[in-house]
C-alpha cells in the first residue's frame, strides 16, 4: 500500500517535470501579410515551430515600420518585416537586431517594379535611363521605394537631385498620381503593377531584382530577446530555416532563359501562402521573391544601405553595422551584391 | 402616500424650528459668487512649466525612454537644429501658405452657403444634407481621388483643408444665424425696415459672435488637416516634416514638429482674439 504511495507521487512527479519540459514557449512574431513572408507561414502552419517547442502567436500590421516599432517596444519577440531607416534608427538605439533574411531582390525575379504614367510614356519615358528630369513617386523619403531609386541614381551615375522623389505617404496614393499622370513614374510591388499594366493604366519599365539586386526583408529581434531567450530565438531560426529550404526548393528556379519557374513542390505550398495573404493564386504567384535557402541575408548591403541612409540623414550618424545585425544565427553573405 | 405626507411634515417641522433658531432679523451670508471666469494670465504659464520640469524628471531619471518620449531638452535641440537649418523658412512659409489660403477659400464658401442656408428656406432644406454628408467624410481616405483630380500640385493640399474647413463653416454660420433674437427682427419689421437693411444691420451683426466662435473651430481644423495635406507629395512644410520625422523614427524631430505646430495653433488663436475684440465692441 505505501509502495504504491510512494510510487504513485513519483509517477506523479515525473510526469509534471516532463509537462514543465515540454510547455511550449511563447513566441509572438509580427509581420505583414506579405507573399515575401511566405516561409514564415509555412513555418507556422506546417508545424515546425511547434516542433522545436515554440507556441507561436502571429499579429499583422500594415507596414514595415510598425513591426520593428512594435519589437522594439517589446510588444513583439520577432518581427519579420523589410528594412527601413526607421528601422535602422531603433537598431542604432540598441532595442532590435536583424537576425536572418528574407526576401531578396535577386535577378530573375520579379518583386519590385518600375511603372511609368501613360502620358510620360507617349512623351519619350520608355526606359528606366529616361527617368532623369521625371518626378518618381515614393511612399515616404527614406523608404525602400526612395532607396530602389537611389541605387539607380549611383548605379547610373545621374545627378542626385536628377529623379525629382515625391513622397505620397501609401501605394494606394501612389497607384492614383501614376495613373492620373500626377507623377510620370513609381516603383510598385509586383502585385499591384502587374494587373496594373495588364490593364493598360501604366506602362511597366523593367524590375529593381534586374536593375540593382539588394537584401529587402528580413527576420529582426527585440535585444531583449536576443540576451535573455537566446535558446528561444535558435530553436526559432531552426524552424524557420526547414521552411526557407522548403521554400528554396519549390519556388527558387530559373529556366533557360532566367524566366521564373516554379518547382513540383509549389502546388502544395500555394493553399499556405493564399490562406495567411488573403489573396488570390495569382497573386501569390506574381510577388514571390527570392528567400535564401539557409535564411542568408547580406550583410555587405546591409552596410551599403546604411551608408546611403546616413549620406542623407535619414539614419543617425552613430548607427553602424554592428549595431543593426546579428550574424550569429545564420551564415551571412559578407560580399555585396554586383 | 403616508411616507410623502410624513416627508412633507418633516420639511415643514425643519423650516418653522429653523426660523426659530435664527430670529426674525437673521443675517444671511451672500451666496452669489464664484462661476466667474476671471484672468490669470500666470496660472497657464505655471501649468507649461510644471508640466516640462515633470517631464525633463521622468526623462532624466531613466523612467521615461527616449523611444517612448524623448526629454525636453532632446527636442528643444531638435527644434534649435530644424530652426537653424537653411530650409526652416520654406518649410513654416510654405505650411502657413497652405493654411491661409485653405481656410480662406473654405470660409468664405461656407460663409456664403451658411448665410444663404440662415436666411431662406429653401437653400437651408437643400443644403443642410449635403453639407452634413461632407462633414464626415475623411479626407486621408480620399487622398488618392484628390490627386487623381487635382494632381499632387499646391491645388490639392489646399483643397484638403478647403473641404475639412468648408462644412464646419456652413454649420456654425446658419445656426448663428438663427440664433440672432428674434425680437430683434420683428421690431426692425414693426419699425418698417427694408429686407436689405434687417439682414445687413440685425442679421449680420447679430450672428457675428457664433460665426467668429466657428473661426476659432475651423482654424485648429485647418491646422490638423495640414499633415494630411502634405502627404500629397509636399517637400516643404511642417506637416511634411513630422510625417518624414516619423517615417524615420526621429522621435525629437517629431515632437519639436507637433510643437511647431500648436504653437502656430497658438499665435493664431491669439489673432482671432483680437480679430473678435475688434469686430464685438458693440457688445
Amino acid at each position: 500500500m505505501r509502495n504504491r504511495t510512494i510510487a504513485g507521487l513519483v509517477a506523479c512527479a515525473i510526469s509534471t517535470l516532463a509537462s514543465i519540459a515540454h510547455a511550449a514557449d511563447p513566441v509572438k512574431v509580427c509581420g505583414l501579410r506579405f507573399t515575401s513572408s511566405a516561409a514564415n507561414f509555412i513555418a507556422v502552419e506546417k508545424g515546425y515551430y511547434a516542433d522545436e517547442g515554440l507556441d507561436i502567436t502571429l499579429a499583422y500590421f500594415d507596414a514595415a515600420q510598425p513591426v520593428a516599432v512594435a519589437v522594439s517596444a517589446g510588444a513583439c519577440d520577432i518581427g519579420v518585416t523589410g528594412f527601413t531607416a526607421g528601422m535602422y534608427n531603433l537598431a542604432g538605439r540598441g532595442t532590435l537586431r536583424i537576425i536572418a533574411g528574407e526576401a531578396w531582390e535577386e535577378r530573375g525575379y520579379k518583386f519590385i517594379g518600375f511603372v511609368a504614367s501613360n502620358e510620360a510614356y507617349d512623351k519619350g519615358l520608355r526606359s528606366i535611363r529616361d527617368l532623369p528630369g521625371k518626378r518618381f513617386g515614393v511612399t515616404q523619403l527614406g523608404s525602400t521605394f526612395h532607396y530602389n531609386v537611389g541605387m539607380l541614381t549611383d548605379k547610373y551615375g545621374w545627378d542626385n537631385k536628377a529623379v525629382s522623389v515625391v513622397p505620397l505617404q501609401s501605394v494606394a496614393n501612389m497607384v492614383g498620381a501614376v495613373k492620373s499622370g500626377a507623377v510620370d513614374a513609381a516603383a510598385l510591388p509586383s502585385f499591384v503593377a502587374n494587373p496594373l499594366s495588364a490593364g493598360g493604366a501604366v506602362k511597366l519599365l523593367g524590375w529593381v531584382a534586374a536593375e540593382t539586386p539588394w537584401q529587402v526583408s528580413g527576420v529582426i529581434a527585440s535585444k531583449d530577446m536576443i540576451d535573455k531567450r537566446r535558446s528561444v530565438v535558435e530553436h526559432f531560426i531552426k524552424a524557420y530555416k526547414r521552411a526557407t529550404a522548403e521554400y528554396d526548393a519549390a519556388f527558387n528556379h530559373l529556366d533557360a532563359g532566367g524566366k521564373h519557374v516554379f518547382g513540383k513542390d509549389a502546388e502544395a505550398l500555394f493553399p499556405i501562402i493564399e490562406k495567411y495573404t488573403n489573396t488570390s493564386r495569382a497573386v501569390v504567384m506574381d510577388g514571390l521573391p527570392y528567400v535564401n535557402k539557409q535564411a542568408s541575408y547580406n550583410i555587405a548591403n546591409v552596410a551599403a544601405q546604411l551608408d546611403w541612409y546616413k549620406a542623407r540623414g535619414f539614419v543617425d550618424a552613430g548607427v553602424t553595422v554592428d549595431k543593426v545585425a546579428d550574424a550569429s544565427f545564420v551564415e551571412v553573405v559578407k560580399e555585396n551584391f554586383k | 402616500m403616508s411616507s410623502a405626507l410624513k416627508l412633507v411634515q418633516d420639511a415643514s417641522q425643519r423650516n418653522s424650528t429653523g426660523s426659530k433658531d435664527e430670529g426674525p432679523e437673521a443675517v444671511v451670508r451672500f451666496r452669489g459668487g464664484g462661476f466667474d471666469p476671471r484672468p490669470n494670465a500666470w496660472i497657464g504659464w505655471a501649468a507649461i512649466i510644471g508640466l516640462v520640469a515633470i517631464w525633463q524628471l521622468a526623462a532624466a531619471s531613466g523612467y521615461l525612454s527616449p523611444l517612448v518620449l524623448p526629454s525636453p531638452v532632446q527636442v528643444g535641440s531638435a527644434l534649435l537644429k530644424m530652426a537653424a537649418a537653411d530650409d526652416f523658412t520654406s518649410q513654416v512659409s510654405a505650411s502657413l501658405s497652405r493654411v491661409a489660403s485653405g481656410w480662406l477659400i473654405g470660409t468664405i464658401m461656407g460663409l456664403i452657403v451658411g448665410c444663404a442656408m440662415g436666411v431662406f428656406s429653401i437653400a437651408r432644406a437643400g443644403a443642410l444634407p449635403i453639407v452634413s454628408g461632407l462633414y464626415p467624410i475623411p479626407m486621408i481616405a480620399i487622398l488618392p481621388l484628390l490627386i487623381v483630380w487635382l494632381g499632387i500640385g499646391e491645388s490639392s493640399k489646399t483643397a484638403v483643408i478647403v473641404l475639412g474647413v468648408f462644412s464646419p463653416t456652413v454649420i456654425s454660420t446658419f445656426s448663428a444665424v438663427d440664433n440672432v433674437p428674434r425680437g430683434l427682427i420683428r421690431m426692425g419689421q414693426s419699425f418698417g425696415l427694408s429686407w436689405r437693411s434687417i439682414v445687413l444691420k440685425i442679421i449680420l451683426p447679430g450672428s457675428l459672435p457664433g460665426v467668429l466662435a466657428g473661426f476659432r473651430i475651423t482654424a485648429a481644423i485647418a491646422l490638423i488637416l495640414l499633415v494630411s495635406a502634405e502627404m500629397i507629395g509636399a517637400e516643404y512644410g511642417i506637416g511634411a516634416l513630422i510625417l518624414l520625422a516619423g517615417n524615420l523614427m526621429q522621435t525629437d524631430r517629431l515632437v519639436a514638429g507637433v510643437l511647431l505646430l500648436s504653437a502656430t495653433g497658438l499665435v493664431i488663436s491669439w489673432l482671432l482674439g483680437r480679430l473678435e475684440k475688434a469686430l464685438l465692441k458693440w457688445r
